[in-house]
């Protein structure tokens, strides 16, 4: 085989370069971190210092996984050493030298990431791989059946996601009223008719429990006419719906002005959307690590709204 | 133009970007500007995560999918690896570029000026800033984008550094 010689003639190489430059100078006005320059590790602003290093192989030499006294496990891989757990790409495998991260939400049924599986066959995972020279790479995800790589301890911030993932939140329905023709100048109520919050719902294991408590914290509504709403009145984010009773009084919670028509929109109308956002609040016990809250926006499209310029009488 | 509340806003100084946008009205119109409210709040969560060094990434999963996923979570790691943050903001200035409703699913086309002069990689401790010999200052990105349920996720952020705005 001709990959792991040129991996060995690389790292041959990186050695002879440590050993024939001993003091080599720090670039200039560039204070050196590690003993080297700044790299690039951000690759929206920068180059990145990836060299070509070739997509680690299957089998590729792993020895399973390692183990230090102190610090964190390590598993090696091709004759390196690298941590078993990562926590933003994963578990790492060593038969692959990739690391495998559950994908949060999981990608629809039919969709190429399932390699024509079904979703009660396994799970697709994100996979980053440890090239050769040390830099890693990002792949399609991919779907296993079983996990390719952990397995993972209960880590808070993965099983509350999989927790908010696992709740089935109420899409947005919006309710407005006028419910023909809005007038411009007068108050437009509006409302989501199923705004009700999901109950909680909590994981235990290990002495820890987490729980997840959906609630929704603000509406933007996007009328159409370029003036959104944004609605978050704590516990009425949801709007109030309108009755007859309360004639031409504006909404306590959630309203709007027109302060144009929609004449001069195409077919007459403002088209819009709502976005109803809303957040997993993450608790856990048995444990002093917290978990940021889970925003999870969900959408409504097309919101079609017709506002006429003068009032009509009844 | 909308252009939501993320990251501060860029004027482009050339003609290369933001020439030929989807309709602004109708269904179409309202979409778009949904995919750029969804593209602004991905960037502010860059710029929150990127600027802390005990972020797992978890907040990007709200907003991405597949490589642009991907892509952050490396950016982050590597960060983490070199115990850097990124310090001050992006500014940009996207533009809806096509809107696909008939698409199952649904899926958008943003292309942004983005100026990264004034976002820096910087020492977590002390803050100095730890920048790279080549950086980039302003370019054109392409973002594609879909629908997920009643989600809009960005899939990939194809940077052209060649062209500038």
């Amino acid at each position: 085989m001709l990959k792991p010689v040129r991996r060995f003639v690389i790292r041959v190489l990186l050695v002879a370069g440590l050993l024939l430059s001993p003091a080599a100078p720090a670039m200039a006005d560039e204070p050196p971190i590690g003993g080297g320059v700044t790299h690039c590790q951000v690759n929206v602003i920068c180059e990145e210092h990836t060299t070509p290093g070739g997509t680690p192989s299957p089998g590729g030499g792993g020895s399973g996984g390692g183990g230090s006294s102190s610090g964190p496990q390590l598993c090696s891989w091709n004759g390196q050493e690298w941590p078993c757990h990562d926590p933003e790409l994963g578990w790492f495998s060593s038969s692959t030298g990739c690391y495998y991260r559950e994908l949060s939400p999981q990608p629809e049924a039919g969709s190429p990431a399932w390699g024509g599986h079904q979703p009660s066959e396994g799970t697709v995972y994100a996979e980053t791989c440890r090239f050769t020279d040390g830099s890693i790479g990002t792949a399609a995800p991919k779907f296993f059946a079983q996990a390719p790589a952990g397995p993972p301890p209960l880590n808070p911030v993965a099983e509350a996601r999989k927790i908010m993932d696992s709740i089935v939140l109420p899409f947005p329905e919006p309710g407005v009223a006028p419910k023909g023709t809005a007038v411009v100048g007068l108050p437009v109520w509006l409302w989501l008719e199923n705004a009700k919050a999901p109950a909680p719902k909590s994981v235990s294991g290990g002495g820890i429990t987490i729980t997840v408590t959906p609630h929704l914290q603000s509406v933007v509504w996007d009328l159409g006419d370029g003036r959104p709403e944004t609605c978050a009145r704590e516990g009425a984010a949801a709007g109030t719906p309108y009755e007859a009773k309360y004639g031409s009084a504006k909404s306590p919670t959630c309203g709007h002005e027109f302060t144009t028509g929609s004449a001069g929109k195409p077919d007459g109308t403002f088209v819009g959307s709502v976005k109803a956002n809303w957040v997993g609040v993450v608790t856990v016990t048995g444990s002093t690590q917290k978990v940021d809250p889970i925003n999870v926006p969900l959408t409504f499209t097309p919101l079609e709204l017709r506002v006429g310029e003068v009032q009509v009488l009844n | 133009m909308p252009t939501g509340a993320g990251v501060n806003p860029v004027t482009p100084s050339g003609g290369s970007a933001n020439v030929g946008i989807a309709p602004t009205d109708g269904p179409e119109g309202a979409v778009g500007r949904l995919a750029l409210s969804t593209y602004q709040d991905w960037w502010q969560t860059q710029v929150t995560e990127f600027g802390r060094t005990d972020s797992d990434g978890s907040p990007f999963e709200t907003y991405s999918s597949g490589k642009a996923l991907g892509d952050a979570l490396v950016n982050l790691r590597q960060l983490h690896d070199a115990k850097l943050v990124m310090i001050g903001s992006p500014r940009n200035s996207p533009v809806v570029k096509t809107v696909d409703l008939k698409a199952d699913p649904q899926t958008a086309v943003i292309e942004d000026c983005l100026d990264v002069t004034d976002w820096h990689q910087a020492d977590a401790t002390t803050r100095a800033v730890k920048d790279p010999p080549r950086r980039f200052t302003r370019y054109i990105a392409t973002v594609s984008l879909r629908q997920f349920q009643a989600r809009w996720l960005i899939h990939e952020f194809k940077r052209e550094v060649d062209r500038t705005c």
